[in-house]
C-alpha cells in the first residue's frame, strides 16, 4: 500500500515538472489582449461608447461639433501643435528630440562672391567683403490702422506657379481642345482595360498658343508624340476611378521632357476625381537631381515604388494621411507634394471646371505617441 | 526511506534535464514551420540587416512565398513598430504591406544617418480592399496589434522585398 501512494506521489510530481517546463515556453501568438469596449487591441473595442457617446455614434444624423483640440475634431490635426505641442518638431537645431539635431553650418553660396563671412538677409549680402555689416532700418512708416495681414503661406514664386499654370490653360486654343476630350466621368463605367488614356501638347510659337491633336493611349499610359522643341506643356488623363493622378511615371516623364524641350514647363492631369493638376518645375536643375538621385522610384505599376526610400516615404506619408482621415485620392496627392518638395516641383490643383490653379502641400510638424508621423495642409489661398 | 530519496533526487534531476533542454530549444529558435534554411536572430550577433536578408530574402523567400504571411511573422524574430499598405494601379486596393522594425522616428534617424532602415516589403498574391484596411488604420491608429496581426496574417504572400537606400 506504501509502495503504492510513493508511485502516486512520484507521478504527480513527474507531471507537475513536465507542465513547469512548458509554462516556461511563451507562445508568440498568444493572445494579450484584455478586452473591454475601451481596449484598442479587444474584439470588443467599440469607438462610440468608450467616447461617451451612443453606442451606433456612426449613423447620427446630427452633426456633432468637438472643440478643436477633441480628437474627434476633423479639424483636429490641422491644430496639431497648438493642442498638442509636445508632438511637434521644435525643428530646433540645438534641441536633441528635434531631427534637426544637430546644428550644421550650412555654406551660404548665395554671396561666396564678397569672400568669407558674407551671407544673405533680407536686404542682400551682408558681411565679407560687402563692407556692410547690418541692413538699413526701414524708414517706412508703419500705419498703424491697417489690420494685420492673413499671413499666406504661399512664396511669390508659388503664386506665380498659380498664375501661369492657370493662364495657359485659359488660352482659347487649350480650352477648345480640352472640352474634345472624353468626358471622364460616365455613368456606366466600361471595364478598366477599356478606360483609356488621352492627351495633348501645348506648343508656343512666338508667343502664339496652339495644340496638338488628341491622342490615344492605353488604360495604363499615354505614349509620348508630338514634342517638338516648341512644346511648353502637355496634358492627359486618368479616366479609371481609383487611379491616381499625377503618377510618380508622370513625375519621371515631366523631368524626361524638360530634357527634350528647354521651355516645358508643365504637365498638366485630368483627374477621375473631378479634379485638374499641374505638376510645375520651379527648379529644372533640382528635378534632375532629384531623378537622378532616386533610380527605380517608379514601380511598375507607375507607381511610387515602395522598395526605395523614397517610395516608402512616401507610402508611409499616404497612411498617415488616410488615418487621419482624407480619402485615398486625396492621400495620395498630399503624399505627392511632400516628395515634390526635393525634386524642385510645386504641384497645383484646380476645380475641372472652375480653373484657377493653387499649389497644394503639406507640412510634417512631429510624432504622435503612437509613432505616427503628424501631417498638416498648407495650400495656397 | 533511503531509496525514497533516491527516486525523488533522480526525478527532480530528470525534471532540471528537461528545462534545460526546452531552454536550448528556445535559443536556437529553429522555424516553427520547419523551414530547414531558417537561422535565429542570435547566430548573426547582431546584425540584424544579414538576419532578414539570410531568411526572408535571397532564395530563402521561396519557402514563404505562396504561404500565409502568419508563417512568417511566426518565424520573425524582430518585432514589427511599424506598417503601411501600397498600392498598385487601383487606390482602392493594396498590393503590398510594409513592415518597419524601427519606430518612424527612428528610421527617420537611420536615414538621416544614412544607414539601412530594415524595412520588409511583402506582395499579396491577391490585393486587399482598401476599406479594411484604412478601418483598421483608423481604429488602431497605425499601430500593429494583434488585430492587425491576424488580418495581414491570413493573406497569401506572392513576393518579398526590402527597401534598398539611395545611398
Amino acid at each position: 500500500m506504501t509502495r503504492k501512494i510513493y508511485i502516486f506521489v512520484l507521478t504527480f510530481l513527474c507531471l507537475l515538472c513536465g507542465e513547469m517546463g512548458y509554462a516556461g515556453d511563451v507562445y508568440r501568438d498568444e493572445n494579450t489582449a484584455k478586452g473591454g469596449v475601451c481596449d484598442l487591441d479587444s474584439v470588443d473595442y467599440n469607438f462610440c461608447i468608450c467616447n461617451g457617446l451612443p453606442e451606433n455614434c456612426e449613423t447620427l444624423d446630427e452633426v456633432i461639433i468637438y472643440p478643436k483640440c477633441d480628437q474627434r475634431n476633423p479639424n483636429y490635426y490641422n491644430n496639431i501643435c497648438e493642442c498638442e505641442p509636445e508632438w511637434c518638431d521644435s525643428g530646433d537645431c540645438t534641441d536633441s528630440s528635434s531631427l534637426a539635431f544637430p546644428c550644421v553650418e550650412e555654406e551660404d553660396t548665395e554671396c561666396s562672391e564678397f569672400g568669407e563671412g558674407a551671407y544673405m538677409t533680407s536686404c542682400g549680402c551682408i558681411g565679407g567683403e560687402t563692407g556692410i555689416d547690418e541692413c538699413p532700418e526701414d524708414d517706412t512708416p508703419i500705419d498703424s490702422q491697417d489690420p494685420p495681414a492673413e499671413p499666406d503661406p504661399c512664396s511669390e514664386a508659388e503664386i506665380a506657379a498659380g498664375v501661369a499654370t492657370t493662364n495657359l490653360f485659359k488660352y482659347n486654343a487649350v480650352s477648345t481642345t480640352m472640352s474634345q476630350m472624353p468626358i471622364l466621368f460616365p455613368s456606366n463605367q466600361p471595364p478598366y482595360s477599356q478606360q483609356l488614356e488621352h492627351g495633348f501638347n501645348i506648343k508656343s510659337v512666338n508667343g502664339i498658343i496652339s495644340t496638338t491633336p488628341i491622342r490615344e493611349g492605353t488604360a495604363t499610359g499615354l505614349p509620348a508624340a508630338d514634342y517638338t522643341a516648341s512644346v511648353i506643356a502637355d496634358l492627359h488623363d486618368h479616366p479609371a476611378p481609383g487611379t491616381f493622378a499625377p503618377s510618380a511615371r508622370d513625375l519621371l516623364g515631366l523631368d524626361n521632357r524638360r530634357d527634350l524641350m528647354s521651355g516645358f514647363t508643365t504637365s498638366y492631369v485630368s483627374s477621375s476625381d473631378g479634379n485638374l493638376y499641374a505638376l510645375y518645375i520651379d527648379d529644372p536643375a533640382k528635378l534632375n537631381a532629384f531623378v537622378d538621385n532616386n533610380p527605380g522610384f517608379v514601380d511598375s505599376y507607375n507607381n511610387f515604388n515602395k522598395d526605395t526610400n523614397i517610395g516608402k516615404m512616401f507610402w508611409d506619408t499616404n497612411d498617415d494621411l488616410q488615418r487621419q482621415g482624407y480619402t485615398s485620392q486625396e492621400a495620395y496627392t498630399r503624399a505627392t507634394t511632400l516628395i515634390l518638395q526635393d525634386a524642385g516641383v510645386s504641384l497645383l490643383k484646380s476645380d475641372a471646371k472652375t480653373i484657377d490653379f493653387k499649389k497644394i502641400d503639406i507640412i510634417v510638424v512631429g510624432d504622435d505617441p503612437n509613432g505616427n508621423t503628424i501631417i498638416i495642409i498648407n495650400d495656397c489661398k | 526511506m533511503k531509496k525514497i530519496f533516491f527516486i525523488l533526487l533522480i526525478v527532480l534531476i530528470s525534471c532540471k534535464s528537461k528545462q534545460e533542454i526546452l531552454d536550448s530549444k528556445q535559443e536556437t529558435n529553429v522555424s516553427k514551420y520547419n523551414n530547414p534554411n531558417y537561422k535565429s536572430l542570435q547566430k548573426f550577433e547582431g546584425d540584424t540587416l544579414k538576419y532578414l536578408q539570410t531568411n526572408f530574402l535571397l532564395t530563402n523567400k521561396d519557402f514563404y512565398k505562396g504561404k500565409p504571411l502568419s508563417i512568417l511573422l511566426n518565424d520573425l524574430e524582430v518585432e514589427v513598430k511599424a506598417y503601411s499598405g501600397a498600392s498598385g494601379w487601383d487606390l482602392n486596393f493594396k498590393e503590398s504591406l510594409i513592415l518597419s522594425f524601427y519606430s518612424r522616428k527612428q528610421e527617420k534617424i537611420k536615414i538621416k544617418e544614412k544607414k539601412n532602415p530594415l524595412v520588409l516589403t511583402i506582395d499579396w498574391e491577391v490585393p486587399l480592399p482598401q476599406e479594411k484596411v484604412v478601418e483598421l488604420l483608423r481604429k488602431n491608429q497605425g499601430r500593429w496589434t494583434e488585430e492587425e496581426k491576424n488580418y495581414y496574417g491570413q493573406q497569401i504572400i506572392k513576393d518579398i522585398g526590402m527597401v534598398i537606400p539611395n545611398y
